[in-house]
């Protein structure tokens, strides 16, 4: 049976979890997490990582002014669609004034995930 | 000149000083902030990435979302917040002399919290030769240029020191359709927390080269056309016949963070070598009475969640000085450490209750044991575990072990 080791990245912890594979590649039994976060991490990163991603969008202020707007995706989704997400964040614009959380993006590429807005600006 | 009367002034608006005035608020202080910037945060404001708020908020927030919950809460108090406003000086009576479009403005307070922050080492301070061109800044620098100013400080980018800013500066630059070349570190360990490691190198596959430093710079038409690195051997010197160049247009550099303590010194604040930051008791006072530190100013921490925690406690004993119910007895233990244990935050210990000792080792030590020494006998031994310098850590000295104590307590580390 083939073993992966991991790194746990859920929480500043940084857990070393091992993650035994099946035949076919996929996670059986997952150990050295010490919590239950870690796990479903684990088997998380085997199938699809998934992470937060964290960037800017030009803000145009009540005054015409531009700024940059920090903004991140609701939830962590897969990471091989970061680029993509990338690409879309530098064509948007959004106009002031914004509240923390209100919605940028929704169901950003079909994920389910939104971009948010990071600060009151 | 403008003049106002407090219980409690903090100097900063960052995480640390936003914890300690809403702390002393909360003790029934009146509190005046005072920040140099237009906004409250701090530098968290560029911190545009994940990973704040876990232990705090049990809940993973980016940098600006971590300082805007507390910007909310400030806005709730009646905290005067000072914004734009520049502190020129602190008298040991604790007048806070600032200045802002206003003029000059004095606070006369009882009591004062120190929460400014660090700053990050520059190029003159690790001495790298070669070309003076354009092209060499901080990491820090370049997070603000990129997060806040819009501005793109170069292209082809080489990485010095695996601190976390730097780690997340290259994920950030790859993110942004930047190349990043690679991240050298002196040390044979990296120096950056194991999850930015991963998340922001092995993510981007983005190269890191331990034990291994940039020896020159080398500028064409005034900027940086390439750097040499050089391996270095056990004793970090670099080791003759490993160079290599390695075109770039950009170094930044990620080596290192230094309490800001310029205004501290001014009021005869006793700084610790070892931290950069003040000497402080278990009530994180300093040497002059009713001025407190809390912070980064005060050691170098890498997770925002512990300095609210720590600037919490500042403001809670500056509100108790101010109203003139700390004790005024002499402190009872002091705390003192071994290599490798770089240093131990606080030094002095009052209360002989439960008390929070902060310390970080110097090197990485393996199945090593926290052990508490006191006059030569044992007094607490920790579970044989992993210590890192990346990570600040954290015990618990118990009321019990604290009567036990003689007049000072040595923290080692015992490696089996």
């Amino acid at each position: 049976m083939d073993t992966k080791k991991l790194v746990c990245t859920v929480c500043p912890n940084s857990c070393s979890v091992t993650v035994e594979l099946n035949e076919s590649g996929e996670p059986v039994r997952v150990t050295g997490n010490r919590c239950p976060r870690g796990e479903a991490f684990a088997r998380q990163e085997i199938t699809c990582p998934v992470r937060v991603i964290a960037s800017t969008v030009l803000l145009r202020g009540e005054d015409g002014q531009e700024a940059l707007l920090p903004v991140r995706s609701s939830a962590a989704f897969a990471l091989s669609k970061h680029a993509q997400t990338m690409e879309l964040l530098r064509h948007i614009t959004v106009r002031a004034p914004v509240k923390m959380g209100d919605v940028v993006i929704h169901n950003l590429l079909d994920t389910g995930v939104d971009v948010i807005a990071s600060c009151n600006s | 000149m403008n003049e106002f009367h407090f219980d409690v002034a903090v100097i900063g608006g960052g995480p640390a000083g936003m914890g300690a005035a809403l702390k002393a608020q909360q003790n029934g202080a009146s509190v005046a902030l005072i920040e140099r910037n237009p906004r409250l945060g701090g530098i968290l404001l560029q911190c545009i990435h994940s990973g704040f708020g876990l232990k705090f908020f049990k809940e993973e927030l980016t940098g600006p979302e971590y300082a805007q919950r507390f910007a909310n809460r400030m806005e709730k108090t009646d905290v005067k917040v000072f914004l734009s406003t520049m502190v020129l000086q602190i008298t040991p009576d604790k007048k806070v002399i600032c200045m802002n479009e206003n003029g000059i403005t004095v606070i006369h307070a009882k009591a004062v919290v120190l929460a400014m922050g660090c700053r990050e080492r520059t190029r003159g301070e690790i001495k790298i030769p070669g070309d003076r061109c354009a092209g060499v800044l901080t990491a820090g620098q370049a997070q603000h240029y990129i997060n806040i100013d819009n501005f793109c400080p170069g292209h082809r980018f080489v990485i010095l020191g695996s601190g976390d800013i730097g780690l997340i500066m290259a994920r950030r630059l790859s993110l942004e359709g930047m190349k990043v070349q690679g991240v050298y570190e002196l040390m044979p360990y990296p120096n950056g927390l194991v999850r930015n490691l991963k998340n922001c190198l092995d993510d981007f596959k983005i190269p890191l080269h331990l034990s291994t430093t940039v020896t020159r710079v080398i500028g064409k038409n005034g900027r940086v056309c390439a750097v040499e690195v050089t391996k270095v051997d056990d004793h970090l010197q670099p080791v003759k016949g490993t160079s290599e160049i390695v075109p770039c247009d950009t170094l930044l550099l990620s080596v290192g963070l230094v309490p800001e303590n310029e205004l501290s010194l001014g009021a005869g604040v006793q700084l610790n070598p070892k931290t950069n930051g003040a000497v402080v008791d278990d009530r994180l006072q300093t040497n002059v009475p009713g001025i407190f530190s809390c912070g980064n100013v005060l050691h170098v921490h890498d997770l925002a969640d512990n300095v609210t925690m720590e600037a919490e406690h500042a403001g809670e004993s500056a509100a108790a000085y101010a109203k003139g119910i700390q004790s005024e007895k002499a402190a009872a233990v002091s705390v003192r450490s071994e290599e490798p244990i770089g240093y131990t935050v606080p030094s002095q210990i009052h209360s002989l209750q439960n008390t929070a000792v902060k310390f970080r080792v110097r090197r990485p030590c393996e199945h090593a044991s926290l052990t508490v020494v006191s006059e030569g006998k044992v007094l607490m031994r920790g579970k044989p575990r992993k210590y890192i310098p990346s990570v600040m850590e954290q015990m618990i000295l118990p009321s019990a072990v604290l009567q036990k104590a003689e007049g000072e307590i040595v923290l080692k580390i015992e490696s089996e």
